[in-house]
């Protein structure tokens, strides 16, 4: 699992944890019943503090991301498919946003937009 | 001895001629790494002092794992590591000499992580003491505290002679000892880099007095650095300034990060950082404080 | 406690080359001199007697003293040590001159043990009143003080003699010595009680001492 820390992002470090960790999960490539590495080992191996672990790991279990088994350690939640579906169409729909206000600033149609967007689709 | 906290200290003062301890409290959870900082002179050593029982206190109460120093300190130290600023090993000793010695001291002395230690920091067995450099002294002496059933370790000063690389080394070794969640550190330095690293709590000293004793990370979120100038300062609101630094182009002020962050027009000139530990300590000591 | 006497005894047997160097020079000195051992005798036991100091003075220097506080053998344990080894060591060392009087030196008469045993109960009876002083002032501050504690006394007998019989000359001292040998003579186990009744006074004070110090 691979996960980097900026210290001068300006994103609290917890935070940065919280979305790795998170996306990972979101995109599969942490499965359910996987574990997660120990908040201590983690705090250890990226040389910040245990609080800070502790809190994205609190985080992410408050989301439902993962559960915490005392004596045994953290693992990924069953996914919660409708959240995360719910999040992705957030995310689909941002991202037309942009592309909806950028078509307009260059005066491109509707027509045209959803042109781009078959070519876009059909070519992944 | 599972308790909440490794070292409580309550009120403690201690009053010599010229300079007093006053009303110190603070307390480490177990299973945490606490920096303790301060200018020099601040009385960082008389207070671990006091803790470790060296000096007698005036007033306070101190409860080291759980037990009250009062009590029943000698079995109590078979579970504390201690590293002071000096090698407190007689100079003509070697290490095997040191080996010899602790096993009859601690019962819980273990002489195979003793000498894992002495290979992985390099230290020579046959070679006296009095050969080492100042470096070498101080690896020793943190070897000696976590061969033994350590779970409290208490550093004076422990890395300040040491250069950037084995700083780093000692400091993941600490990182090493914190991962048994019974274990805990109480480290004092005016390197406060090193601290801001690990640390997950840090208490700051001021002339005898604790300034604040906080999770690092409420610091780290709560403080920033706003440079301005006198007329943008003055608009701000007073309860969120704590210290402030004049210079002839402009103020800097330690502030509350989110309530100015607020307030900040985006047209203005003036700027905002993230406050780190040492500037926080620097404007503190330094820079005219503002109490609201 | 064990650990620390063998620290000392490890610390110690570094220090302890020159003066075990100067004692054996002085026991050959002796033995082809054929002269009688009470000068070696008297040497060697102030030597050993004092050594304590030198290992009270490492402790100091190396911080070692601070450190064990944060052992777990307690304050005393520091106290105890030295004075069993300010024991030990004189005691030792006139086990040692008996038996190579006995077998080197024409052989043991109750006079020279008995003389033997008074300069050793001398010895302790002088670590008994420096170590407190030591555990007090330190070994450096106390350097001083434990010069004065053997030059003043002897000042004083040389002044006792002078005035007693108007000269010093050797025949003076050599009967004041027998006055008092003889008055030893008759009480002579009280001397080696005195001496460790002494040092266990002594301990009691230097343990009161090291409980309030202050590092």
């Amino acid at each position: 699992m691979n996960i980097n820390i900026s210290n001068s992002n300006g994103q609290p470090i917890y935070e940065q944890i919280f979305s790795q960790i998170k996306s990972k999960i979101i995109s599969g490539d942490l499965k359910e019943g996987d574990a997660l590495p120990s908040m201590r080992l983690l705090a250890k191996e990226l040389k910040i503090s245990v609080i800070t672990t502790k809190r994205a790991y609190e985080e992410l279990e408050r989301e439902g991301f993962l559960t915490t088994l005392t004596g045994k350690g953290s693992f990924v939640a069953a996914k919660n498919v409708d959240f995360i579906k719910e999040e992705m169409l957030r995310l689909v729909e941002d991202s037309l946003q942009q592309a909806v206000e950028a078509s307009r600033s260059c005066s491109l149609s509707l027509e045209e937009l959803t042109d781009i967007l078959k070519l876009l689709y059909n070519e992944q | 001895m599972n308790t909440e906290f490794a070292l409580e200290v309550s009120h403690l003062t201690k009053n010599y001629r010229d300079f007093s301890l006053n009303d110190v409290s603070f307390s480490l959870p177990t299973g945490c790494i606490m920096g303790f900082i301060g200018e020099n002179g601040a009385g960082k050593t008389t207070t671990i002092r006091s803790i470790l029982g060296m000096i007698q206190k005036k007033e306070g109460t101190i409860n080291i794992l759980g037990a009250s120093q009062n009590e029943c300190l000698p079995k109590i130290n078979e579970h504390l590591g201690i590293v002071l600023n000096e090698c407190t090993f007689p100079e003509t000793l070697t290490t095997s000499d040191v080996s010899t010695i602790m096993k009859h001291i601690y019962k819980t002395w273990n002489n195979t992580s003793f000498s894992n230690y002495m290979d992985r920091f390099a230290l020579p067995k046959k070679k006296k003491i009095k050969d080492f450099s100042t470096g070498m002294k101080t690896k020793l002496s943190i070897a000696a505290a976590l061969s033994h059933d350590s779970r409290l370790l208490i550093l004076d000063e422990a890395t300040s002679g040491l250069d950037p690389i084995a700083r780093e080394e000692i400091l993941d070794v600490f990182l090493e000892f914190i991962q048994d969640e019974n274990h805990s550190v109480f480290m004092s330095s005016h390197i406060v880099s090193d601290l801001e690293k690990i640390c997950d709590y840090i208490t700051f000293l001021h002339k005898g007095k604790i300034l604040f004793s906080e999770s690092k990370d409420v610091l780290l979120d709560s403080y920033g650095i706003y440079k301005c100038s006198k007329e943008e300062f003055d608009k701000l609101d007073a309860s969120c300034v704590k210290a402030i630094r004049e210079n002839k182009f402009g103020i800097e002020a330690l502030v509350s990060y989110n309530q100015v962050k607020r307030q900040m027009s985006a047209s203005s000139s003036s700027c905002m950082d993230r406050a780190s530990i040492e500037e926080i300590m620097l404007m503190l000591v330094k820079g005219k404080q503002c109490t609201a | 406690m064990k650990g620390l006497i063998i620290k000392d005894l490890i610390v110690l047997k570094g220090q302890a080359k020159i003066p075990l160097l100067i004692v054996a020079v002085y026991l050959c000195f002796t033995f082809f001199s054929n002269d009688d051992m009470t000068m070696y005798h008297s040497m060697g036991t102030m030597i050993f007697s004092v050594l304590v100091i030198t290992a009270l003075a490492f402790d100091e220097r190396s911080g070692w003293d601070k450190y064990s506080l944060t052992m777990p053998v307690g304050r005393n344990a520091q106290v105890y040590t030295k004075y069993l080894l300010s024991f030990l060591f004189p005691f030792i060392f006139l086990l040692f001159n008996l038996v190579v009087k006995q077998f080197l030196f024409h052989g043991l008469t109750i006079d020279t043990a008995k003389s033997m045993v008074l300069v050793t109960c001398i010895g302790v009876f002088y670590i008994a009143l420096v170590l407190p002083l030591a555990f007090l002032l330190g070994t450096e501050k106390s350097r001083l003080l434990m010069m004065l504690i053997i030059f003043v006394p002897a000042i004083a007998i040389f002044a006792y003699i002078k005035l007693a019989s108007g000269t010093i000359s050797s025949t003076a001292i050599t009967s004041i010595t027998t006055d008092f040998t003889n008055l030893f003579s008759k009480h002579f186990l009280f001397i080696p009680l005195v001496a460790i009744v002494m040092l266990l006074l002594s301990l009691l004070v230097s343990r009161g001492i090291y409980q309030r110090k202050e590092f």
